[in-house]
């Protein structure tokens, strides 16, 4: 039995020290998915409060056979969509999220003014595009989820998925293009 | 066109890693979850157990809480024929909840989501 198999187990079996143990065992990563999406501290604690008493009511119904790291994501993404959806805060959040990443400490000295520019270039690529574009290069990129189990996350075929995937890429591609040779740049300066 | 994307691909795995740090949330957030548990636990009250109950009870409970109109017509349709002496059948003032229950209910309840379903086992020996 693996241990998510076990954990659900012992919950269903009323031991509520099992499911402190879950929580310990996804918090990080689908507070970190909940943050990506919402860029929102206080919707990102609300979306992981929620998905776990979500799950606390459906635990019955979870079926142990299936790992439940998508199956969280699954409830995250939902919460965090309905929240950005419902805020309209998508875009509006591009400033704040320009400045927390031109005040981040860790970049080389000579060449942080290059990489805030490639940041604040990214950054703006990335908010130009359509949210379930944006849902499904957070879950590829960020979580390293594969297109099956992203379909699952989504609720959707395979085929959407590649299809979101390719064409956020080509977005991306075209907004960067557009600034010339950042993306060379980038990765160079990335690399370092 | 491999390079490019590869490239991209590297640039964008970076940048998410930026966009959304890899931090624990705060202690807040459990505190919080453990609080709801613990009054959705304490509202489960003498007969009900909110966690640890059989995945058949939930499977059973989930169906009468879809079909729950036609449950209550057939207590409804009982409590006539039985004369109001032995079942009865209510629907409790709390929106989110639908309770049905019967005078007959020999032992205590499962607690299943939003619907309490009381002594269905009694009710099938009473039709007998």
């Amino acid at each position: 039995m693996n241990r998510d198999a076990e954990l659900v187990s012992r919950i269903q079996e009323g031991d509520s020290q099992a499911f402190a143990a879950l929580y310990d065992r996804y918090k990080r990563r689908l507070f970190r998915t909940a943050l990506a999406i919402t860029d929102d501290q206080g919707a990102a604690e609300e979306v992981l409060q929620d998905c776990f008493l979500k799950v606390y009511h459906c635990l019955p119904r979870i079926d142990c056979s299936t790992p439940l790291g998508p199956f969280l994501h699954r409830i995250v993404v939902n919460l965090s969509y309905n929240w950005v959806v419902k805020r309209r805060s998508w875009f509006v959040s591009v400033e704040e999220m320009i400045d927390r990443l031109v005040a981040a400490p860790q970049v080389w000295p000579e060449h942080a003014y290059e990489r805030k520019e490639l940041h604040r270039r990214l950054h703006e690529a990335i908010n130009s595009l359509k949210i379930h574009h944006r849902l499904v290069v957070i879950l590829f990129y960020l979580q390293g989820f594969s297109l099956t189990e992203i379909a699952y996350v989504l609720e959707c075929p395979v085929g959407t998925v590649k299809s979101r995937l390719h064409h956020a890429r080509k977005t991306l591609k075209k907004e960067l293009a557009s600034e010339g040779a950042v993306l060379r740049e980038a990765y160079h300066l990335l690399s370092l | 066109m491999r390079e490019e994307i590869d490239e991209l691909d590297f640039l964008l795995a970076c940048l998410m890693r930026d966009l959304s740090p890899d931090k624990d949330p705060p202690p807040r957030v459990w505190e919080a979850i453990r609080d709801c548990l613990d009054t959705l636990e304490a509202e489960g009250g003498e007969g009900g157990r909110a966690m640890g109950y059989p995945r058949w009870v939930a499977r059973v409970g989930g169906w009468l809480e879809e079909g729950y109109a036609l449950t209550r017509m057939v207590l409804i349709f009982l409590q006539n024929r039985l004369e109001g002496m032995q079942v009865w059948a209510q629907e409790q003032p709390t929106p989110a909840s639908v309770v049905v229950s019967t005078y007959a209910a020999p032992w205590s309840l499962y607690s299943c989501r939003e619907t309490t379903l009381h002594c269905w086992w009694s009710l099938t020996s009473v039709l007998r």
